[in-house]
This record gives structure tokens, C-alpha cells and sequence, in this order.
């Protein structure tokens, strides 16, 4: 439809891109992970072409993301977010290795009296902002982060606006 | 010495405010504030249906607003599991890649305009309208469209969509030219772009950076390649070495067809 002459693919050949993966498939990357970490990494998965799902025990996601960073080549944390379930937090990491083209969803769990988790902005430096963002609007502390402090609401505003118990 | 810049200044394309360390005429250090412009969709969209979060999506980018309500429909088929018809596929990928074009001229519209170069300001907000027209043809509006829905579009293409695009493309290919020379013979542009903001690879990695800027800092790699389900999977795009603004503002070579 969009084609003009030039070298995209022809509009009739529309092909699926051949299988993502690079050097590293999906079964390298979780078992490199157990192995490093046999017994903090739980719950891990293959859920997509491509895309890992993979929980972490908190204490110890600060090296096991320095270790995914220095290790695998994760070099892109796309996305940090907090999400609130009824008995504790999940703090969901989107890292991407841009070499063998793969998304992994990391996940780590908090209390609900202690959301706090390390901050792993001082290995990747995308982090810092999205951290920042998650204690600014569900009030996940990140420890060791260089400036946690809110980022869209205004510094007096008291609240935590994301969380199920706040009253608009 | 720092300098508030904003969050009122002619500068800033929405409120923000930035404030700056100068030593002379030169930054040496930067804070930005932001959270002007945050308006709490995130929020908002916690006690509304699927399809009434569309036109909210719409509005986290005016200068993109299909690109986001595509991908916001793209992760609730996700979720759902849906597959969406072949023809409305294309007809998205086709919106979003005018939508696209349009936004790009959006960009430099304001860049040049930055830079002290109005009459590049100008020329892409005339060439950005052919493709507004386009968008408006196609949905109804110039601006947030409200057009892709969960599992399809609202409606089929206009009668002469086709060829209206084609010649749009035609024009636009044209006009590529005409930029080239404006941009690169102007020396007001030049001048501020040359040997200047410079990101090296491996902090553009580092820090998040995605889309042309990673692309320009020699990293190729492009998520609507590699982890989009439609057409245009089969694309190529091009990547250079680590280089200055002027290098990143300027467009591929036509043989990568990027």
C-alpha cells in the first residue's frame, strides 16, 4: 500500500521475520540464569518468540542484573514498573539484549509494609527516571538510588496516587 | 551560574523546566523538572472500559497520537489473544507510517524553527499538511484521531486512498531533496550542528535511548523490525557510527530504503 519503488519487501511477499534469535536462544539465557542464581530465580519461562518471563527473589535482583548486563549483554532496560496486588507489590523489569534481539520480563516481589527493592539504576542508567516514577506514583522505595525524588507530581504532594488504597 | 529555562519559554515544546549551570556561554550542567505536562492517564484509565482508554492514548503524543493508540490497541489484542484482519493490518501500518512522516516533519519544523531557521519551519509544515490531509481523509480529524480499535480500524480506506498515498509519497520523495539542500547549505544549521551532542554507543545503550537517536549513536536496531507482528517486519533500516546532531538529522542513504 505504502510502496513506492525502492527496497522494501514487495507488498505480495509479506514474510514473518525468520526467527529473532542470534547466538543466544531463549533456553541459554534462563539456564545461564539458574545457574548463576540457583536459588533465587523462580517461576521462569519461555512466553513468546523471543520473550522470557523470569522471577527474582529482591535480595538478590541487584546481581542478577549486573549479572544479565556484564554476562549476557542485556544492555536496555526498557521499562520499570510497580504493580499492586492484594497481599504484596511486583516490580517489573523489561530488559532487552539488543545483540540476539530478546526481551526479558523480570520480575521481583515486596511486601506490602516494606516496598523497597535496590535500585538498579548505577547498572543501567535508563533506570533512574523509571524508578523515580515508581516511587513517585505507587511509593516503591528504591535503595542506593542517587536522587529519589518524585518526578510528575509536585515535591509537596503527599500521596502515592497508583495505590489501591488512595482516595482521589 | 543556573539559569531557569521554562516552564514558561518559547523554547520548550510543552512545559517544562530546565534548569541550567552556564560557565559563560557554554551548559556545563542540566536539570530538567518535568510533571507540567503529566495529566494522570495512567490514572485515568483505571475505571474505564478497553475501548474508551482509544482517544486517551491518543493524547500521551499530539505529534504521534495513531502510533500510540495502535500500540495501546496492540497490547490489548495481546492480552486477548485477537488476531487482526490482514487488510486492516495494512491499513494501520500505512496510517502509522504517514503518521509517522508527518511527525518527523513535526520535528523538524520545530528543530529548524530552534535553530533560527524559519523558513525550514515553514517548508515541513507545508509538506506535514499533505499527509494531515491524508490522516484526515482516512479518520475524520488533523490531530488525535481515534482510529485503530481493538482487533481492526474503525472503517475502510476513502475511495482514492490509494492513489492519493501513492502521490503523497511521490511529493514527499521530492521534496527529500529540496531539505537536503535547505538544512545542509544553510549555515545558521550547520553551524549549530556540527561536532556537537555527541552520543557514544555504549552510553546511548546505557541510558535507554531508543528509535533514530540509538540508530544515529551506530546501534542497529529497530523494535518495529524486530518485535512487530505486521508487514513490516521484512524492512531495513539504517544505523551509523556515534555521530553529531547535524549527522543525526540527516536522512538515510535512499539504497537502505530507510
Amino acid at each position: 500500500m505504502m510502496e513506492t519503488k525502492g527496497s522494501r519487501t514487495p507488498a505480495g511477499a509479506i514474510e514473518k521475520a525468520p526467527s529473532k534469535v542470534g547466538e543466544m536462544s531463549e533456553e541459554r539465557v534462563l539456564r545461564a540464569l539458574l545457574d548463576a542464581f540457583p536459588t533465587a530465580v523462580t517461576d521462569y519461562k519461555k512466553l513468546n518468540d523471543g520473550v522470557i518471563r523470569a522471577r527474582i527473589e529482591r535480595r538478590e535482583l541487584y546481581r542478577c542484573c549486573q549479572f544479565l548486563r556484564e554476562r549476557l549483554g542485556f544492555e536496555h532496560v526498557s521499562m520499570i514498573s510497580a504493580v499492586e496486588y492484594d497481599d504484596r507489590f511486583e516490580i517489573v523489569y523489561h530488559i532487552t539484549c539488543y545483540g540476539s534481539c530478546l526481551l526479558l520480563e523480570l520480575i521481583t516481589q515486596t511486601p506490602k509494609d516494606d516496598p523497597s527493592v535496590d535500585s538498579v539504576s548505577s547498572v543501567w542508567g535508563g533506570a533512574n527516571w523509571q524508578e523515580r516514577e515508581s516511587y513517585d506514583l505507587m511509593g516503591i522505595k528504591f535503595n542506593n538510588h542517587p536522587k529519589l525524588e518524585r518526578i510528575l507530581l509536585p515535591s509537596d504532594y503527599l500521596y502515592h496516587p497508583l495505590r489501591k488504597d488512595f482516595k482521589g | 551560574m543556573w539559569i531557569n529555562m521554562g516552564p514558561q519559554h518559547p523554547m520548550t515544546h510543552g512545559l517544562w523546566n530546565l534548569r541550567i549551570k552556564v560557565d559563560g556561554e557554554t551548559i556545563v550542567d542540566a536539570e530538567p523538572e518535568m510533571g507540567y505536562l503529566h495529566r494522570g492517564i495512567e490514572k485515568l484509565c483505571e475505571n474505564r472500559t478497553y475501548t474508551q482508554i482509544i482517544p486517551l492514548a491518543d493524547r500521551l503524543c499530539y505529534g504521534s497520537s495513531l502510533t500510540w493508540s495502535h500500540l495501546y490497541c496492540l497490547t490489548v489484542e495481546d492480552l486477548m489473544g485477537l488476531e487482526v484482519p490482514e487488510r486492516a493490518e495494512y491499513i494501520r501500518v500505512a496510517a502509522i507510517e504517514m503518521q509517522r512522516i508527518a511527525s518527523h516533519l513535526m520535528w523538524l519544523a520545530a528543530y529548524a524553527a530552534d535553530l533560527g531557521t524559519l523558513v525550514g519551519f515553514i517548508y515541513t509544515m507545508r509538506d506535514r499538511e499533505v499527509f494531515i490531509d491524508l490522516l484526515q481523509a482516512l479518520s475524520g480529524s488533523r490531530l488525535t484521531y481515534n482510529f485503530p480499535r481493538i482487533g481492526g480500524v474503525a472503517h475502510d480506506v476513502p475511495p482514492n486512498f490509494e492513489r492519493d498515498s501513492l502521490r503523497a509519497c511521490t511529493y514527499m520523495e521530492r521534496k527529500l531533496d529540496e531539505y537536503e539542500q535547505l538544512f545542509e547549505g544553510s549555515k545558521v544549521f550547520m553551524m549549530r550542528n556540527e561536532g556537537v551532542g555527541i552520543l557514544k554507543k555504549e552510553l546511548a545503550m546505557n541510558l535507554g535511548v531508543t528509535g533514530p537517536p540509538l540508530r544515529a549513536s551506530g546501534v542497529n536496531y529497530d523494535l518495529t523490525r524486530t518485535a512487530s507482528r505486521d508487514t513490516r517486519s521484512g524492512w531495513t533500516r539504517c544505523a551509523r557510527a556515534a555521530r553529531s546532531s547535524a549527522r543525526r538529522s540527516r536522512r538515510c542513504p535512499r539504497a537502505n530504503g530507510g
